[in-house]
């Protein structure tokens, strides 16, 4: 499993086989508000980087978290 | 564990029956900023102890006016417990600086809150901000001044008001960093300062209150020797062999001894649970010169080659503690895994693998956690090596009763007295064996059954020495006045065995006549500890009213008391009364 996936899981207390690429808010009644600010910390806590205000609201769904977290020229499947 | 497995204990609870914690306690949680991750650390912290705490937070930005309105859901609600952490940040604007009116106003509320509140209340301390715009001229900036004064008069607010506790947040952001303990993204853009590891650690620092408040505190430490003591395996290399000494990693153990006396001088009991032969392990603490701790440091000894669970539980009953009030120390993995196995309730910690790490990891534990540190924590483990000399005693004597009357035990009997109030409280949160009710009382509350009842406690010293103030009852007016309740009725386990609370019971019962009580109600509510106290009331002459499950209630005739002389009391035990 990966860092990402453990993340999410935990955070938003779902089975590790919900967190998909189409994982988000919408379909989602844990990713709530307070839950994205806990995400966006232990992301960057878990990688060592950090995100802007505007990459951080642009986030619509698990697949663009995933496109974020490699545009920081990390590795997300481990 | 890490941030994320608190957080996923906190969001897998859900669906749970209640009824299957250990305990369900109240919490009301007084911040000024977004506490909602606070709070889902503090619960996740008392799920993995088994304890749901039902965790009322004042709305976002409204303590003052909460702390204010006696008619806000804070003021009408009880709490078993309370937390109040408010922050300072250096970087942000608030409302405590730079004007301290504001403080000053917040301060008066919180003293009257916490006199209202039958469950203690905790405050933080302010972070002292070292990051300012003076650099390393720091002190001079008015904010760091204002800190101090600040966390000055929060000491003194809790000294003067008996049901206020501090929590010293100042320590941990020592202990983390300030940059590591701040986020100041997430407090522009939520206003929640901390860092989620912070926060964690906040919420750990709340939680070891709860303990305490639970009787869950450690009270002794129970060390294996060869590895953690010193280095080095004194059966083989002899008592002068051993690394313990001024060069490292001598030094270190000789340094983590020092820290170890310190607990000790404390209160914290320590023991030994060693693979050794006992004339090795005695010969190291009369020849090494550079043993800090000498053998009298140790309430109970076991070097020998049993099992180390088995030892664990022969320590625990020598010093008469629950298996919960130990915590374990020893560097190999198979033994502390076979302790875990065996006896969950012992706390095993991880030891780093260098010397130099034990005490910062003894001291991560949160595990000694007090409200107050008494006269009696400091003179405890003074009392333990004289109860070796009543031993020694009890071994040479025929009877019982021979023996009590060769310790001259005399009880000094006090009513009402408002300096026992802290020693009292703290009696009725650590006291699991000889306790009839096993009712939990915070300062405030003996404050209140000082003002509309009786409260006796007895002080207790014999020719060997002091066991302080071991023995409280509590009685409650009812609407008869010639009626009353033995709310509680407690003993310390060090004075145990030997007769002392039927005398006390006597003269309480004698007390009560002179004021024209006639009869005294009182129950026994059974718990997995408190077996020694159930035979107490019937043998005092209480009459079974009724009996349940979770409680059993009684009666006391008290004319027909003091005429019967079927309760035997030791002639040899001396009650006198010291403030009436």
């Amino acid at each position: 499993m990966s860092r990402l996936t453990h993340i999410f899981s935990s955070v938003l207390g779902i089975d590790e086989s919900k967190v998909t690429p189409g994982l988000s808010p919408q379909n989602t009644s844990s990713w709530d508000s307070l839950n994205a600010i806990i995400l966006v910390t232990e992301i960057e806590k878990a990688f060592g980087i950090s995100f802007t205000y505007d990459e951080v609201m642009a986030v619509g769904d698990f697949a663009d978290v995933i496109k974020l977290v490699r545009s920081k020229g990390e590795d997300t499947d481990s | 564990m890490t941030t994320l497995d608190y957080l996923q204990m906190a969001s897998a609870h859900k669906g749970r029956d209640i009824a299957s914690y250990d305990h369900v306690l109240d919490v009301n949680l007084i911040t000024n900023f977004t506490d909602e991750v606070f709070k889902k650390f503090l619960f996740g912290v008392a799920l993995e102890r088994n304890t749901f705490l039902n965790i009322s937070p004042v709305p976002y930005r409204q303590y003052h006016l909460n702390l204010k309105d006696k008619k806000s859901a804070l003021w009408q609600g009880q709490a078993d417990i309370t937390f109040i952490l408010f922050d300072i940040n250096p970087f942000i604007k608030s409302a405590f600086y730079p004007d301290s009116g504001h403080l000053a106003e917040v301060m008066e509320d919180i003293r009257a809150y916490s006199i209202a509140q039958k469950g203690p209340v905790v405050m933080g301390t302010f972070p002292s901000p070292y990051q300012n715009t003076y650099g390393n001229n720091f002190k001079e900036h008015p904010i760091f001044s204002f800190v101090v004064e600040a966390n000055n008069a929060l000491q003194d607010l809790s000294d003067s008001t008996n049901n206020l506790y501090l929590l010293d947040i100042n320590r941990l952001f020592h202990l983390y960093g300030e940059s590591n303990a701040r986020d100041l993204r997430n407090a522009h853009a939520f206003d929640l300062p901390f860092s989620n590891t912070f926060s964690l650690a906040m919420a750990k620092e709340c939680f070891a209150y709860i303990q305490t408040l639970l009787g869950q505190a450690r009270k002794c430490i129970v060390l294996d020797l060869d590895g953690v003591l010193w280095g080095g395996i004194v059966g083989e290399v002899g008592p002068l062999g051993v690394a313990v000494g001024p060069e490292y990693p001598g030094n270190a153990y000789h340094n983590f001894q020092r820290i170890l006396l310190e607990f000790q001088e404390r209160g914290i009991l320590l023991a030994i649970n060693s693979h050794n032969n006992l004339q090795d392990v005695l010969e190291v603490f009369q020849k090494n010169p550079h043993m800090v701790l000498r053998e009298e440091h140790f309430s109970a000894i076991r070097a020998n080659w049993n099992n180390k669970a088995q030892n664990l539980i022969e320590i625990a009953k020598e010093l008469n503690i629950g298996m919960d009030h130990l915590i374990f120390l020893d560097d190999d993995p198979v033994n502390r895994e076979l302790v875990k196995l065996k006896l969950p309730q012992v706390l095993v910690p991880e030891l780093p693998v260098f010397p130099e790490g034990y005490a910062p990891q003894l001291l991560s534990l949160n595990a000694f956690t007090q409200f107050k540190l008494t006269e009696e924590d400091k003179k405890r483990a003074k009392m333990y090596a004289e109860e070796q000399k009543r031993k020694a005693v009890f071994e040479s004597v025929e009877t019982i009763d021979d023996y009590i009357d060769q310790l001259k035990i005399v009880v000094a009997v006090d009513c009402n007295a408002v300096s026992l109030i802290p020693r009292l409280s703290q009696m009725t949160l650590k006291t699991n064996q000889f306790n009839i009710t096993t009712r939990r009382y915070s300062e405030k509350n003996i404050e209140t059954y000082m003002k509309d009842g009786l409260v006796f406690s007895g002080t207790v010293s014999d020719k060997f020495g002091e066991y302080g103030t071991t023995i409280l009852a509590i009685l409650c007016p009812t609407d008869d006045q010639k009626h009353m309740v033995l709310d509680s009725f407690l003993m310390s386990c060090r004075v145990m065995g030997r007769g002392i609370e039927q005398a006390f019971f006597r003269y309480i019962v004698k007390e009560l006549a002179s004021r024209g009580v006639l009869k005294l109600s009182a129950s026994f509510i059974p718990t997995p500890k408190n077996h020694p106290a159930k035979d107490f009331l019937p043998e005092a002459g209480f009459r079974k009213e009724t009996e349940g499950a979770s409680e059993i209630s009684y009666s006391l005739d008290i004319p027909e008391y003091l005429e019967n002389a079927a309760v035997k009391i030791h002639n040899a035990i001396s009650i006198k009364s010291r403030t009436q």
